[in-house]
């Protein structure tokens, strides 16, 4: 794929975030928008005069409010300021982050700052993702983003139990996890010894896919300012920086898997991961980050899409989850925020996904701060059919020596 | 079997997006609108850093970004309409059926406009800056809508109540010392009610300056019932054509006085002894002696009266007020023969002058009674210093009012009634209210004038005290 | 019995038959089972809409359903204490039997609220003083040492005097040598005065209390206590937070444009039109203007199926309101991806299958075939995916 290197270098200054919940009857959407937004400002020690541009995300039709970044500028802060909307399904919390990262790094401005949001408590999701299908066809077929497919897959693969059994140990590690985040979503403290339990309680939503391994659907803003490497300097004490980042998308097809062995499906994921991993030198992903926030619809999807992001084969994948090593002391930390499954603001996720990752690289997670320390991280946002938005995040501004056989070159 | 697909394959497929979805109105609007639905009341927000009035109100002033959600401020119910405009379709998302006026209305005590459903008034007749109120639905639906709509604001609420001194034990001249010395110590006497004089409309003001000038009986006895309502004692009359042209037709002169006297029987009428320009001398002061008014304005000099651009001192009408010792002798007897109670108009000095030089005949009956005219094109300017020059040039016992052109009517009226004299307000001296909207009618500057005295702690003189104050037989 | 917040299991089943909405139940006929662990079985039995029986019973036989908890879990959802869904989803409360008559108790019972006991004042003037050593603010009290006594008058009055020395609190209900400032008030002034509903300037401006001695010092009192809390939960009500409901209902217009149109059209006439992309072979379904894969156009069509192999279907249990119609579809049902004969490895085509039938499809997987299916035409046909009403099995 084209890419070119950036003009100058982006760093992550402030991050805020509110507390997920389906309760946020108190606040109207740009109140909320406002919480995340002061609580970056605080974070970064900046006041809304030293942002130069704000770029707002969500979701189309989920809360039936049309331009809300209109109505949104008490919250944003957008007021006399440049100010743009992109929507691109779920991954626009990250194509946000992407699209903050570009406009930094080509000069145009200096600071920006990120704001995704939802309610979704104020839509309907399921309606609104609906809608997003061939009005002729598939809109009349469809389930939301609700499906049973990746659950059969799994299951064809590596049988039914080992396969439920992923999937439920999945669940309870991000329930784990989110009970350490003070601003997750769901936490119900499932206990390990209540695997086999649930297997068999939860009621099922579609095919294999139950309702205690289906995301949330949560009200919830996340905030993060981005600026250039002169001003991050300057401004941050412990700067996160955005090595890269990639979007693959796919045609409108809801077939996300294969039928046959001859005709296999692209895989999104994998190839963006691919990409990005190949472009810069990455020959072990599983050994060269440190921690991945994964944007996890469902417990399922997320079990699958390790093999994927972590260019694993065979039942890799299901090994790591099996033996707990995607746990917060793990070898690969998934998702110690508890992930999408905890707190699910839908145009917020992906951009919690890299504010997340760049709070491991901090060190300033809190409860939920992976114990070892944390100098590189990935950050994933799914939308759309099958969409894949991947951005790497680093501690040290160190990476230009690893194409010359620097950092990177040890690992090889 | 391969075909191809043509153009005319393509057809029109009818769909429909039908999606549930909730709104969240929070702490803050919640509160606004259970606040309107409970009390009816229009809350908005002040922003603590710039000062900025809300509403509806807000979490956040977008202009810097500061936390205001506590800062409640309670607004009138009522405002003006900034702008408006008229939707002329049906939809069934809209409020009303069509013709139909959203406004922008600017609420009293808000900076920021608000949109609303502007009603019981035809388009054709919605004006920027016309006062429009809040009616309230009787129905709740939680929303915005739990206004129902505005409507144009008729008088103020003391209107539909009762005059300002209502309630309180009526005043009796006591055995006061001498009024003039208490003056001259710079001790006003604040203990006398203070008589408010509505001037209803001059010779010259017309109604496309202010469409409240009235032009026939029934709207002067209208108007003049509104002053009387909002605390007037007296009104000062030039009768008018129902062409709006000042008129001396005895007939329509004294229609205009019964008129008012039938409507509001307590108020004292005072009729003007100039009554455009033009008049001769006869024509002024036949009318005075056919309708024998309670009072009666008299001139005191003869002077320039011009219309003058105030900014540039371009001159558009020059004219000479003649008002000849002659005049003043033969008016002043007229008046007092026939009971009539001469009020007697100062332009300047000079003019008082005047009047002392032709009442040492001795045919004036005392208490006189003194109104101080500030800003007419040929006459003196407001000072205060002239005020005090004015009032300490009275004879003894004398009562002095007063009244300004323009912007002076509101320092020179809250000078008269600080120094323990009267006022005179309406729309013959000034069509605008001191914030610069115009007055809804003369009532409404009455109601200023009822302010300021409210304001020094003044009463507001009945008429029947009104006629004790100033020496007056009622008729 | 243990009591949870106050309240024990069968304080909820005991005012069973005060909360019921009869509005809640129209129509309902049927016993549910409760089974608190430990604490024993409920059988609740609605008749007609009508409450019939709530009986302690150990054989629940009979029940549509049967709720599974915990005492402090049931107490917890009956009172809002517990989140309903997180404990349900959390597996601390299962159901058995049907979950969907189950949900109907929801509706049937008003929230349980405890009855409150009410304070005297006496009370309140006691649990007052009695939390003022708690509700002492340390850091507020930097370099103040005074006392300040308190006489209440009244039945339930007494004196109180606070000591405030070093940065600690003591209380002393009786009077105490040399106070910085004395204050005199009614008991029922200092309970409202403490609850917020009056404060010292009206009391002292109505002549209601008094104070001798050094007046700042009484002032201070809103700085360094916490404010009281009331036991009874008084004080602000809680705001009511406003929640509009609406629908959006737009009409569209689509245009089908050729391709899609020939393909409607095609099944107005009861054939299935496939289009071939020139360059990967590729069948598409429904037919597109490209193929996305190899970014060339596709143009030429080619009649499939009508019948074909099920490769996947998707089983449903939850269905979301249709947003076109807004209507909700009967559940189970399922969504079907069948590979028409013509077609080859993914180019399958999604459709629904006949209700009665979703028990007996068989997937198909790389070269074992799935069920075979065959469309139901409807009779009256418009140009739209429904012509085809369903697929059903082609035996």
């Amino acid at each position: 794929m084209a890419h070119r290197k950036k003009n100058r270098n982006v760093g992550i200054i402030g991050i805020g975030q509110t507390k997920h919940s389906s309760h946020r009857e108190d606040v109207n959407q740009p109140e909320m928008i406002h919480e995340a937004v002061s609580a970056a400002l605080t974070d970064a020690n900046l006041t809304m005069k030293d942002i130069d541009c704000i770029v707002h995300g969500n979701m189309e039709l989920f809360e039936m409010v049309h331009q809300p970044d209109l109505w949104h500028t008490l919250g944003t802060g957008a007021y006399g300021k440049e100010c743009i909307r992109i929507t691109t399904g779920g991954t626009v919390g990250m194509t946000i982050a992407c699209a903050s990262d570009n406009l930094v790094a080509s000069g145009l401005y200096d600071i920006v700052m990120a704001v995704g949001f939802e309610k979704l408590q104020e839509g309907h999701t399921t309606g609104g993702i609906t809608n997003m299908a061939d009005p002729l066809w598939f809109r009349n077929l469809q389930t939301g983003a609700l499906t049973g497919s990746k659950a059969y897959e799994l299951i064809s693969e590596f049988g039914e139990e080992r396969a439920k059994r992923a999937s439920m140990m999945y669940r309870i590690i991000m329930d784990k996890h989110a009970g350490l985040n003070q601003y997750a979503h769901r936490s119900f403290g499932l206990e390990f010894e209540q695997l086999d339990d649930l297997i068999k309680s939860s009621p099922k939503l579609v095919g294999d896919l139950k309702l205690i391994e289906m995301c949330s659907q949560s009200d919830g803003a996340c905030a993060v300012i981005f600026a250039c490497e002169k001003k991050t300097k300057e401004l941050s004490r412990h700067p996160v920086w955005i090595r890269d980042h990639i979007t693959v998308h796919k045609e409108e097809v809801f077939q996300i898997f294969g039928y046959h062995k001859d005709y296999p499906v692209l895989q999104s994921h994998r190839f963006a991961a691919d990409q990005l991993y190949k472009r810069n030198n990455i020959d072990k992903p599983l050994e060269y980050f440190d921690v991945f926030e994964m944007y996890d619809p469902a417990s399922w999807w997320a079990v699958d899409w390790l093999r994927d992001f972590f260019q694993l084969r065979g039942d890799e994948h299901i090994m790591l989850v099996e033996e707990k090593e995607i746990m917060i002391d793990g070898k690969m930390p998934i998702n110690p925020s508890g992930g999408v499954i905890g707190s699910n603001p839908i145009g917020a996720t992906a951009l919690i996904r890299v504010a997340e990752a760049a709070l491991q690289i901090r060190g300033d997670a809190g409860k939920h701060q992976i114990p070892k320390p944390v100098k590189h991280a990935l950050a994933s946002g799914f939308g759309g059919t099958m969409w894949t938005v991947l951005m790497m995040l680093e501690k040290e501004l160190n990476w230009q020596e690893a194409d010359n056989g620097g950092i990177l070159g040890n690992q090889r | 079997m391969s075909k191809k697909a043509e153009q005319s394959e393509s057809f029109i497929v009818e769909g429909k997006l039908a999606l549930p979805y909730a709104y969240f109105a929070g702490r803050v609007g919640s509160t606004f609108i259970t606040t309107i639905r409970d009390q009816k009341k229009i809350m908005g927000v002040r922003c603590p850093a710039c000062g900025t009035v809300y509403v509806p109100p807000r979490q956040v002033c977008d202009k810097d970004f500061t936390d205001i959600r506590n800062n409640w401020v309670t607004l009138g119910n009522s405002g003006t309409v900034v702008n408006f405009t008229v939707v002329r379709y049906d939809d069934r998302h809209l409020p009303r059926t069509a013709p139909f006026v959203l406004a922008l209305i600017k609420l009293d005590g808000a900076d920021t406009p608000f949109m609303h459903i502007l009603e019981e008034v035809a388009p054709e007749n919605v004006k920027i800056g016309m006062r429009v109120e809040a009616t309230f639905a009787a129905k709740t639906t939680n929303t915005i809508l739990d206004i129902d709509h505005f409507k144009p604001a008729p008088e103020k609420v003391r209107m539909t109540t009762e005059r300002p001194e209502a309630g309180r034990k009526a005043w009796t001249p006591g055995d006061e010392p001498e009024m003039q010395e208490k003056r001259r110590g710079g001790k006003p006497d604040m203990s006398t009610p203070v008589i408010i004089t509505a001037a209803l409309t001059g010779a010259a003001t017309m109604k496309n300056q202010n469409p409240a000038v009235p032009y026939t009986p029934a709207e002067f006895a209208e108007e003049a019932n509104k002053c009387w309502k909002a605390g007037a004692a007296m009104v000062h009359v030039h009768a008018r054509a129902d062409n709006g042209m000042a008129t001396h037709e005895h007939d329509r002169i004294r229609a205009t006085h019964d008129a008012i006297k039938e409507k509001c029987p307590g108020l004292i009428v005072n009729l003007s002894s100039a009554v455009g320009m033009g008049k001769t001398a006869e024509q002024r002061i036949s009318q005075i002696v056919a309708v024998r008014p309670e009072m009666a304005s008299l001139n005191t000099n003869t002077m320039n009266f011009s219309i003058i651009d105030r900014k540039t001192g371009k001159i558009f009408i020059d004219y000479v007020f003649e008002n000849t010792f002659t005049m003043l002798q033969d008016f002043g007897k007229a008046m007092e023969e026939n009971g009539v109670k001469p009020e007697i108009e100062c332009y300047d000095m000079g003019g008082l002058d005047n009047i002392m030089l032709v009442a040492k005949q001795g045919f004036f009956t005392y208490p006189m009674n003194f109104n101080f005219v500030w800003g007419v094109a040929g006459g003196q300017a407001f000072r205060a210093e002239s005020f005090i020059a004015m009032m300490n040039a009275l004879p003894p016992k004398a009562n002095f009012t007063t009244c300004g052109v323009g912007t002076e009517e509101f320092p020179c009226i809250m000078q008269s009634c600080l120094l323990g004299g009267h006022m005179r307000v309406g729309l013959e001296d000034n069509i605008r209210m001191p914030n610069g909207e115009f007055a809804k009618g003369s009532w409404e500057l009455v109601e200023v004038a009822v302010r300021i005295a409210e304001c020094l702690g003044r009463s507001v003189a009945t008429p029947d005290e009104a006629r004790m104050i100033m020496g007056l037989k009622k008729k | 019995m243990a009591e949870y917040w106050g309240i024990n299991v069968e304080d909820i089943f005991n005012s069973m038959k005060d909360r019921f909405r009869p509005e809640g139940a129209t129509d309902v006929t049927a016993s549910f089972g409760y089974d608190i662990r430990e604490e024993g079985k409920w059988k609740v039995s609605v008749f007609h809409g009508t409450l019939a029986a709530v009986e302690k019973i150990d054989n629940l036989s009979g029940c549509v359903a049967t709720m599974v908890t915990d005492g402090e879990t049931f107490v917890g959802v009956n009172t809002g204490t517990v989140d309903a869904t997180n404990a349900f989803m959390g597996g601390k409360v299962k159901v058995e039997g049907d979950m969907g008559a189950f949900g109907r108790t929801g509706r049937m019972f008003r929230k349980y609220v405890p009855p409150r006991k009410e304070m005297s004042t006496r009370d309140y003037l006691v649990d007052m003083f009695g939390t003022v050593e708690s509700r002492f603010k340390k850091d507020a009290a930097r370099d103040l040492d005074f006392i300040i006594t308190i006489e209440v008058s009244g039945d339930a009055g007494g004196v109180w005097s606070v000591i405030i020395k070093n940065q600690s609190c003591t209380v002393v209900n009786d009077r105490v040598d040399n106070p910085t400032v004395t204050l005199e008030v009614a008991d029922k002034d200092w309970v409202d005065l403490t609850l917020g509903k009056t404060d010292a300037q009206t009391l002292l401006a109505a002549g209601r209390g008094s104070v001798r001695g050094d007046i700042a010092i009484a002032m201070k009192w809103g700085e360094i206590f916490e404010k009281y809390v009331d036991p009874m939960g008084g004080g602000e009500p809680e705001q009511e937070l406003l929640v509009l409901k609406k629908t959006i209902s737009v009409g569209q217009k689509f245009s089908t444009g050729p391709i899609m149109g020939k393909f409607l059209n095609g099944l107005k006439a009861k054939k299935i039109l496939a289009n071939k992309c020139p360059k990967c072979g590729r069948m598409q379904l429904p037919a597109r203007e490209i193929c996305a894969d190899c970014r060339v156009r596709v143009t030429d069509f080619v009649e499939v199926g009508p019948k074909g192999q099920v490769r996947y279907m998707e089983y449903v249990y939850y269905a979301s309101p249709d947003p076109l119609t807004g209507e909700t579809r009967e559940t189970p049902y399922g969504m079907v991806n069948i590979l028409l004969d013509g077609c080859t490895g993914n180019d399958t085509f999604a459709h629904l299958i006949r209700r009665d039938q979703i028990d007996l499809i068989k997937n198909g997987r790389d070269d074992t075939p799935g069920t075979r299916v065959r469309p139901v035409w409807n009779e009256k046909r418009v140009g739209s995916i429904f012509d085809i009403q369903h697929f059903e099995i082609d035996e």
